[in-house]
């Protein structure tokens, strides 16, 4: 669990620092800004994935 | 030669209210098939016909009419999507749905959803609104499961609840403003003044439940996978997009002042927020159509992000990706219902393989997932790349840059969807292609997801504010590279961190979560402490009645008994009690009153009633006189 919480947020790290990087950018529209921002979104989907994945219980979806 | 401005400006919900009550005249044969092939048709010249007018005016008390009949461009695009798809819906119902009472709710919400779009008044539009939640309900219900039984229970809780804050916001609204039609509106559309306070916040949760606002979503994920498959392909299209459309209607560019800054348009923020939400949790999915469930809370949050810009283009990209929406969505539910009916299989970790055995279905499905993501000659690249440019040109550039992302995790999702569905290698599944009346409306759907994508000017024609819509490009080259570029790198990290993205059987919590927590709590205290409480009540209002009718019994005795046991206590105040005393005095208490009482004349009994009304009579009269 420890590991788990540690490695998210390594890749939450890395991702805010590629959202910061994708804002300073933003006002340019420097080439190639899109295929950065592709790359930063995606991490960010996998930080919150892995984040939500804690509250997750194993078993069938029920009501 | 037939006027056709007489048959034309029928309000559109009567086809289908009277095609639901003939129904069940014609049995579950090819008669049936034929009937609703017809219904279907006439559904969609009824809607074609229709003119900007306003028309079905009913009086019903003075200054208030319910108005059947608004038809302004707004409305009318918003028809006629419903039209296409309702026809659409009916065709793919033909073949699977057995029973005449589930087509009869899919009629009716369907009819009552057109009501609602048209309606040219709010008491006109809350009546269908109304019947809309119990029609939807009826398709969660003919699933014929425990689960689906419950879901529907929750899902028409929820919306009983919007309902009321509907109709408390419309009527406290209407004694503010006065203000309760939609006609006529300033520049061709309506729309509907809504002032500050608990009306406007009541309005507001009425429509976001329908609309799915972040907290008030939960009823959609629950339901919606748990409908029949015909039903769920009605029900992704008409309660979100209606309510999208009443919100078009009462709150375009809705602000908020926060600390005595400059108004925030919290609405447009929101749509920004749904839509990465939607998003995220849809990524956690393995069932399918709970997994497009959650999609719908991230497009709809485009829709509402583009109608709280609330300049021309962002009301226009809202309402383009509320057509397109329509099409993509209701298509991807056709594609996974047909999943479903060819292998009885909903779960992500239980499909693949099936992109050889359902090849139609395979590539329908893939065109909306193209057109859900937003790829270049799709439709929903017109319409959400409108609402982006609109979040640009107001200046919201946080905004802009959600919703891209919101486009990179829809994209994301989508790969996974269809990977896991159709290509990933999975020998044991056994399926055949879906019946050719669930394949005739995915192939005409599929065909308007492309031909609106690559020719977008057919839609621009019948949006709300056209010639703002015809000065957009959609394929400006920075716009379609950038695009592209995100794209691309969106699918490549897919592939690169599959592993990450693979489905699981995980029970997935959201802020239902909570909720049933909280209903947990309220029924532990209605059924505890709420009770234990009720019941002390209830022996003190006992014990207080029989007092009253001891007293009543004679009333002179009574009052002996009372004074003797008054004048007892303050004799003796403090000292201890009187163990014998007080034993006589209950011993005596009912022998006194039991003795027959002494009864007055009527003629006492008058006078006594004579003095108390004289005393009034000269208390009134000296507040009168002492009155300034």
């Amino acid at each position: 669990m420890i590991g788990k919480i540690l490695k998210i947020v390594l890749i939450g790290i890395a991702v805010v620092l590629g959202v910061a990087v994708v804002l300073f950018m933003y006002d340019d529209h420097i080439m190639g800004f899109y295929l950065i921002f592709g790359v930063v979104g995606v991490g960010l989907f996998l930080v919150a994935m892995q984040i939500l994945s804690l509250i997750q219980k194993e078993g069938r979806q029920d009501d | 030669m037939i006027d056709m401005s007489s048959i034309a400006n029928i309000p559109p919900f009567i086809f289908y209210f009277i095609g639901a009550a003939l129904l069940p005249l014609f049995g579950k044969g090819g008669a049936r098939k034929v009937y609703l092939i017809l219904l279907a048709v006439v559904g969609l010249i009824g809607v074609a016909v229709l003119e900007p007018h306003v028309g079905w005016v009913f009086p019903v008390l003075p200054g208030l009419d319910l108005t059947f009949l608004y038809v302004d461009r707004l409305s009318l695009i918003m028809g006629y999507i419903f039209a296409i798809i309702g026809a659409a819906a009916i065709l793919y119902s033909l073949d699977i749905v057995k029973e005449n009472g589930e087509l009869m709710c899919g009629l009716l919400y369907l009819g009552s959803a057109m009501g609602a779009v048209f309606a040219g008044d709010f008491f006109t539009l809350y009546i269908f609104w109304e019947i809309m939640a119990f029609a939807s309900l009826g398709l969660i219900w003919y699933t014929r499961t425990e689960r689906a039984t419950n879901a529907g229970m929750r899902y028409i809780l929820f919306h009983l609840f919007g309902g009321c804050a509907l109709l408390a916001g419309i009527i406290i609204n209407y004694m503010g403003t006065g203000a309760i039609s939609l006609v006529p509106g300033a520049l061709g559309i309506g729309h509907f003044p809504v002032e500050m306070g608990i009306g406007y916040f009541l309005l507001l949760i009425g429509i976001g439940v329908n609309t799915a606002f972040i907290f008030l979503h939960t009823w959609l994920p629950d339901s919606y996978p748990k409908a029949t498959l015909a039903g769920a392909v009605f029900m992704c299209v008409f309660t979100t997009k209606t309510g999208v459309y009443v919100l078009a209607r009462t709150f375009p560019g809705a602000e908020i002042s926060l600390f005595f800054g400059d108004g925030i348009p919290f609405i447009a923020y929101l749509g920004g927020l749904m839509c990465v939400y939607g998003v995220v949790f849809a990524l956690l999915q393995n069932d399918v159509r709970k997994l497009l469930s959650y999609h719908i809370i991230s497009q709809v949050g485009y829709m509402v992000a583009g109608v709280g810009i609330g300049t021309y283009i962002g009301i226009n990209g809202g309402i383009a990706h509320v057509f397109n929406h329509i099409l993509y969505k209701a298509l991807l539910f056709m594609c996974m219902g047909a999943v479903i009916y060819s292998t009885g299989r909903m779960n992500l970790t239980e499909l693949g393989g099936l992109a050889r055995k359902m090849p139609v279905t395979t590539i329908t499905c893939i065109i909306a997932a193209l057109s859900i993501s937003g790829v270049v000659g799709f439709n929903g690249y017109v319409s959400k790349g409108m609402i982006i440019h609109a979040a640009e040109l107001s200046h919201m550039h946080i905004l802009a840059l959600i919703l891209m992302l919101g486009s990179i995790g829809t994209f994301l999702s989508f790969l996974k969807l269809t990977y896991f569905t159709f290509f990933k290698r999975n020998d044991e599944i056994e399926a055949k292609e879906a019946p050719i009346f669930m394949l005739i409306p995915m192939c005409a759907v599929a065909f308007l997801c492309v031909a609106f994508g690559v020719y977008p000017k057919m839609l621009y024609e019948i949006l709300p504010y056209k010639e703002v819509a015809l000065h957009y490009d959609a394929f400006a080259l920075a716009h379609t590279v950038g695009t592209l570029e995100l794209l691309v790198m969106t699918a490549f990290m897919f592939f690169a961190f599959r592993v990450l993205i693979m489905p699981h059987e995980r029970i997935t919590y959201d802020i239902d979560c909570l909720y049933r927590r909280v209903g947990r709590g309220i029924i532990w205290f209605c059924e505890k402490p709420l009770t234990a409480f009720a019941n002390a009540m209830d022996r003190g209002v006992h014990k207080l009645t029989d007092s009253a009718v001891w007293f009543s019994r004679n009333p002179t005795a009574a009052s002996i008994v009372l004074i003797t046991a008054t004048c007892t206590k303050l004799r003796n105040p403090f000292g201890s009690e009187d163990i014998g005393q007080e034993r006589d005095q209950k011993e005596e208490k009912p022998q006194l009153v039991d003795e027959p009482m002494e009864k007055l004349s009527i003629g006492s009994g008058v006078m006594i009633v004579l003095l108390f009304f004289a005393v009034y009579l000269i208390v009134m009269f000296l507040h009168g006189w002492l009155a300034p």
